[in-house]
């Protein structure tokens, strides 16, 4: 019963893993694709752009070292069996492998990613907890403001944070990476929008549940508010939060790119955002082939976690 | 419960499309309302409020309120733009899914999975990246990074309608599969999704300002809310109004967008 | 059900709270003074001007089951919500006296009400599948009660949560205790919920619809189980729509309408001499083999049907449907025609039968009912008869033409002449389209054309269901349950169908509304002479209008024949236990007016047992101890 059990869950993980190496192999093969059908010779790119002038000679050099001059299959072979391999090339722009890039800035992306998710999630459990089915003015108030915070463009909150925190009262520093007061302003800028959004899902699940006729009987179980709340309706309510906060977290990497530029923050987003300007695809390629392999990950992990909250998954599957 | 929702939209309802009604005519006839040329380089560098500049200068001396105003027209485009891309795409991959055969959907829905994958924002740039920035290139970006959503969204809608009793119902009255699908199928799986993408429009809007601000989207100089924005960062120790006051005129169309949205959402559900 | 199943359950209950040290039942039984007092009760909701309750007094005495009969829209459910504080965050709730064994539940803080909720009065819902949290095992259910209402902690609570679990009848209680209510059978689930009621020994138990989800012979259970807490002393709020339920269980019984009470007495008095005419109107309204012929609403047919009866069919028309009911049937041709159905489903533990072996014949102008409880197949059966699931083997030939051997156009042709009605009506209805839409549709479909005609028709079609033209216009979403029913019938004659397939057609509708509905299929098949395929869980339904009937379990056949001769002399066991769990009117009856609750199992055990319905149902068998039925009760 029990093996049969774990064979059908490893069985299910094992199809959910396979489906992510899809979804991975087509992420790699768009990309792929994108930077075959652009336009222009990459060659330029390499040597930063057709203003830079380049003798012929040094294009053919670069078509040979960077294999443009093979045909497209053998350059996606070649492409794939890097990538399999854990290569993600070499940047035109750095000159440098990018796996050496990314892994210079990825320290400070996941600090300001870890920070943010972490904060959204916990604001969004406290406040909706307090604020669902309550007299209409408490339910008013927090949802107009959730409703503000989750229409504000994350830049502009950024910018108000800034005016006032840095220059306004000069609490925080405005720029950089040094110490955990940079990580501040940051990292509430990223939290807040999502903390709207995840505090509209689970209240409205909240709200809904306490409809729910289990509800009644907990209460008339002589359960005090608070605790029909937290032991009955919040297990309810963690479903929606959990896809929700599996498709924030897979999407942070995004608005890591404005927060970090507009902070001057080390980090993925901004190296994304240079590279994009520079037209360095093997760097945006491995950002966003990095990116769909966070997004499968966070949702494989999501998966496993519904089962942990919803007994019929376990038990009636 | 009904009646009182959908015959007469609440007061918020009203404010928003006020509030909408103004941009709409921000974006037609701008030289109407805004009191100065948007590029007129005046003496005054990032003055402060005052009856001449109502909500103060730049740092070229260019009135705010009148690069806003010239503004609504890029945001709206960018706004309104992108999600008829989204919706139009979307729709024709998830009706191609939710009505085609199991093979049909598999694939569909394969590369739609691929697309959702990618976080929207890096998927626009991505497209930017291959096509080069600009107001066009980025209106395609976030409209394309929005298809693989819209596109499981009338999905799971066409499916959710294709077994639903009305359906069967047609079908007992002698229907044909395509007439089926004309008259009940595709216009109940739309119209939620129209509704929906009311809602989108505010998320395409601030996607788009976000790449005029990391600049890759309109150009300066002409007046853009994300361009405005960027520029404001610089001087926020000189000129706090200048970095809130586009950055208002975007939150207050989304929320109102947003509004309007949720109010036809209400609307519909009470109608089903 | 039989007060002899009650007689037996209650025994064994009794015995087992005697065995419990601290709870004095004999005293309390004469204890005079009511346990539940509810004087001028009005309760209202949000900015509603209009009260949902208003002015209801009742009273519960001790060891004591009071039934709140009414229909939807009475407020009976927020009457008993309001006993417990629980109306609702937006509810108004006055009365000038609400009080339980002397307190006044007026007073009460939020704090105070949480000692007396499940402490002292226990509250049982409709539907334990919704009813107890979904993810929690049901033993942490019922600990959750003992750890609020006692001061058993660890083991020993864990052993008094079993406890109550057995005590509401579960077998093998300590491995039920970690189950979630998916994983249990809905009589389970249902006595899983009882048990969180009674765990901490209430004194009075509110029950609310607490059998309306379940199949009749969980019904049986589940009244004698709670009939059982009655007679070992505790006091029974019963919430019902379901008269017959009612007569089974209660002692006294307070009809509702619209918010206030329209009459109150002992249930067997109200039940067999109703004074009010809504209550009349109520009982008359009760489908059963005796109301066979007669109208349940109390309603004459419309001068349309009656018109159109004369008209179109003559003698022929009345012969159909009126004397034909000795019938041989040969007489008239066969429409729809089942051979040895069979249809599997896949599940993840292999393909379940879900129809097996289904074999029937349908004659024009005749009603053949089926009936089953849930996952009997009726429903299955429905979608093979209308085509629109295929079977594994077998077939369905309709007007003498197989339907496998029907493709595209001509399938399509021969889908018009048999047409459905479903349970839902609403959801058969576009969303976007108003009540004129859906009949044009309907009509278009069916080969008429131009504006006149398909005004003229549509016209007919509303005149022949009992609606005006003014509903044209409107949307079904705005209409009551009634009307949507009658749209549905309507669209579903307009192609002029051989057979209607009516999937229980009337089980979401109030009782009158259900009486209505059904006078209105008995005048449309005098009519138009239209066949009707009738799927129904309610064997009084059935018994009303069908003419010969199939009664199915585990998608088998296993009883058919003559309605009569079946509900009369059932010879296979299932059908007589099927008929022997119905809750009956009669039973109200049986009990004398005097008697006190205790008598219950001595005058229980005099009734000899027996499911036979009389057949003829005459006013003289009235006095006896024979079974009777609703003839006998209504004046």
């Amino acid at each position: 019963m029990a093996a049969a059990r774990v064979r059908r869950v490893a069985g299910a993980i094992g199809l959910r893993l396979g489906g992510a190496v899809l979804v991975v192999w087509g992420a790699a093969t768009l990309a792929f694709l994108a930077i075959y059908l652009t336009p222009g010779d990459p060659a330029y790119a390499v040597v930063g752009g057709t203003d830079a002038n380049p003798s012929p000679a040094v294009l053919a050099q670069i078509r040979a070292e960077y294999g443009f001059d093979q045909p497209w299959y053998v350059q996606y072979g070649s492409y794939l069996w890097r990538l399999a391999h854990g290569d993600l090339g070499t940047s035109y722009r750095l000159r440098e492998p990018v796996a050496t890039a990314i892994g210079q800035q990825l320290g400070g992306t996941v600090q300001l990613a870890l920070a943010a998710g972490l904060l959204a999630v916990v604001l969004a459990i406290v406040v909706a907890l307090l604020t669902a089915h309550r007299r209409p003015w408490i339910r008013g108030v927090s949802s107009s403001a959730d409703l503000v915070l989750a229409s504000m463009p994350s830049f502009w909150l950024g910018i108000l944070l800034l005016s006032a925190f840095s220059y306004g009262l000069h609490l925080l520093p405005a720029i950089g990476n040094r110490g955990w007061q940079s990580l501040v302003l940051p990292a509430v800028t990223l939290a807040l929008p999502l903390a709207a959004v995840l505090t509209q899902v689970l209240r409205n699940a909240l709200e809904e549940v306490l409809e729910e006729p289990f509800i009644t009987s907990a209460r008339a179980r002589g359960l005090s508010d608070t605790a029909v709340r937290l032991r009955h309706a919040m297990r309810h309510a963690l479903i929606p939060l959990a896809t929700m906060t599996g498709y924030l977290l897979g999407g942070l990497l995004g608005g890591t790119v404005v927060t970090e530029t507009l902070f001057s923050r080390q980090g993925l987003g901004r190296l994304l955002l240079t590279a994009v300007n520079g037209k360095d695809l093997p760097v945006v390629i491995a950002i966003v082939v990095l990116s769909a392999v966070v997004y499968m990950v966070v949702n494989l992990a999501i998966d496993l976690v519904y089962p942990l909250i919803d007994p019929r998954l376990r038990r009636l599957a | 419960m009904s009646a009182a929702v959908s015959r007469r939209p609440p007061v918020a309802v009203l404010a928003a499309l006020v509030f909408l009604a103004f941009l709409a005519a921000s974006a037609l006839v701008p030289q109407w309302i805004a009191p100065h040329d948007p590029l007129a380089i005046g003496p005054h560098v990032l003055a402060a409020p005052s009856a001449a500049h109502p909500l103060g200068t730049d740092e070229n001396g260019r009135d705010v309120l009148s690069r806003i105003i010239y503004g609504t027209r890029e945001a709206l485009l960018l706004g309104f733009g992108a999600v008829a891309l989204s919706l139009v795409g979307g729709s024709a991959l998830g009706v191609l899914a939710g009505l085609g055969n199991r093979f049909v959907e598999s694939v569909v829905m394969r590369f739609v999975d691929i697309g959702l994958a990618f976080p929207e924002m890096l998927l626009a740039l991505v497209v930017i990246a291959v096509t080069g920035g600009g107001t066009t290139n980025a209106l395609m970006a976030i409209g394309i990074a929005g298809i693989p959503s819209f596109a499981r969204l009338v999905r799971a809608q066409t499916l959710g309608i294709r077994r639903a009793p009305f359906v069967e119902a047609a079908r007992g009255l002698g229907l044909s599969e395509p007439q089926i699908v004309v008259r009940h199928i595709l216009p109940n799986a739309i119209r939620p999704i129209l509704v929906l993408a009311t809602i989108g429009v505010g998320t395409a809007t601030v996607a788009g300002a976000a790449l005029s601000f990391i600049g890759l989207g309109t150009p300066p100089p002409a007046p853009s809310w994300g361009v405005m924005l960027s520029t404001a960062r610089n001087f926020l120790d000189r000129s706090w109004w200048y970095g809130v006051m586009p950055g208002l005129a975007i939150t207050l169309m989304v929320v109102s967008v947003t509004v309007v949205g949720r109010w036809l959402q209400r609307r519909t559900e009470a109608r089903r | 059900m039989t007060r002899k199943g009650v007689g037996e359950l209650s025994g064994e209950l009794t015995r087992d709270v005697t065995d419990e040290p601290g709870r004095e039942s004999p005293d309390v039984l004469r204890d005079a003074r009511p346990i539940l007092a509810v004087r001028d009760l009005v309760v209202g909701f949000g900015n509603q001007a209009e009260p949902v309750v208003r002015g209801v007094s009742f009273h519960v005495n001790r060891g004591e089951a009071l039934a709140i009969v009414g229909e939807s829209g009475s407020g009976k459910s927020v009457t008993a919500r309001s006993v417990l504080g629980l109306a609702g965050d937006n509810a108004r709730v006055a009365a000038s006296e609400l009080s339980f064994d002397g307190v006044d539940l007026r007073r009460l803080r939020e704090r105070q009400w949480r000692g007396i909720r499940s402490g002292r009065i226990g509250l049982v819902l409709q539907d334990a599948l919704v009813s107890l949290d979904p993810f929690r095992e049901v033993g942490r259910e019922v600990e959750e009660v003992l750890a609020l209402h006692s001061n058993a902690r660890g083991p020993e609570r864990r052993r008094r949560a079993i406890d109550a679990l057995t005590r509401a009848g579960i077998p093998d209680a300590e491995r039920r205790a970690r189950q979630i209510p998916a994983e249990l059978s809905g009589g389970l689930r249902q006595r899983a919920l009882i048990a969180t009621a009674i765990a901490a020994d209430p004194e009075l138990i509110i029950a609310d619809e607490p059998t309306t989800a379940l199949d009749v012979t969980v019904q049986a259970q589940v009244l004698a189980l709670l009939r059982g807490l009655v007679d070992r002393g505790r006091s029974l709020l019963l919430i019902s729509h379901d008269l017959a339920v009612v007569a089974s269980v209660a002692d006294r019984v307070l009809v509702v309408r619209h918010g206030e009470v329209v009459e109150e007495g002992d249930a067997a008095d109200v039940l067999a001499r109703p004074r009010h005419p809504y209550t009349k109107q109520l009982l008359a309204a009760v489908p059963s083999a005796a109301s066979r012929g007669r109208r349940l609403s109390g309603e004459p047919p419309s001068a349309y049907i009656e018109r159109v009866r004369d008209a179109s069919h003559g003698g022929d028309g009345r012969q159909l449907a009126g004397e034909r009911r000795s019938h041989d049937g040969g007489d008239h041709p066969i429409v729809l025609e089942a051979d040895g159905l069979a249809k599997s489903f896949g599940t993840a533990g292999g393909a379940r039968l879900a129809v097996d072996d289904v074999s029937f014949a349908l004659r024009r102008g005749e009603t053949l009912g089926i009936v089953g409880e849930s996952g009997s197949g009726k429903s299955t059966t429905a979608r093979l008869a209308l085509g629109i699931e295929k079977p594994d083997s077998g077939s369905v030939r309709l007007d003498g033409r197989d339907w496998n051997e029907l493709g595209g156009r001509a399938l399509r042709a021969a889908r018009l002449s048999i047409q459905a009605v479903h349970q839902d009506a609403l959801s058969t209805f576009d969303p976007r389209h108003t009540v004129g839409a859906i009949l044009t549709e309907a009509l278009a479909a069916s080969g008429v054309r131009g504006g006149a005609e398909l005004r003229a028709r549509s016209a007919e079609l509303l005149a022949l269901v009992g609606l005006d033209d003014g509903v044209l216009d409107r949307r079904p979403l705005r209409m009551s349950g009634g009307q949507r029913q009658r749209v549905s019938i309507a669209r579903a004659l307009a192609p002029r169908p051989d057979v209607l397939v009516c999937d229980e057609p009337v089980s979401a509708l109030d009782v009158s509304i259900q009486a209505q509905v059904l006078d209105l299929l008995v005048d449309v098949q005098r009519a138009t002479g239209v066949a009707y395929l009738f799927i129904s869980h309610d064997l009084g339904v059935i018994s009303h209008i069908a003419d010969r009937v199939l009664v199915m379990k585990d998608g088998r056949v296993v009883e058919h024949g003559e309605v009569r001769q079946i509900f009369e002399r059932p010879e296979h066991p299932y059908t007589r236990r099927l008929l022997d769990a119905v809750p009956r009117l009669e039973a109200a009856l049986e009990a004398a007016p005097e008697s006190a609750p205790e008598s219950v199992p001595e005058s229980a055990s005099e009734t000899a047992p027996g499911p036979e319905l009389d057949a003829a149902g005459t006013v003289e068998a009235e006095a006896s101890h024979d079974r009777l039925d609703l003839q006998s009760v209504r004046r």
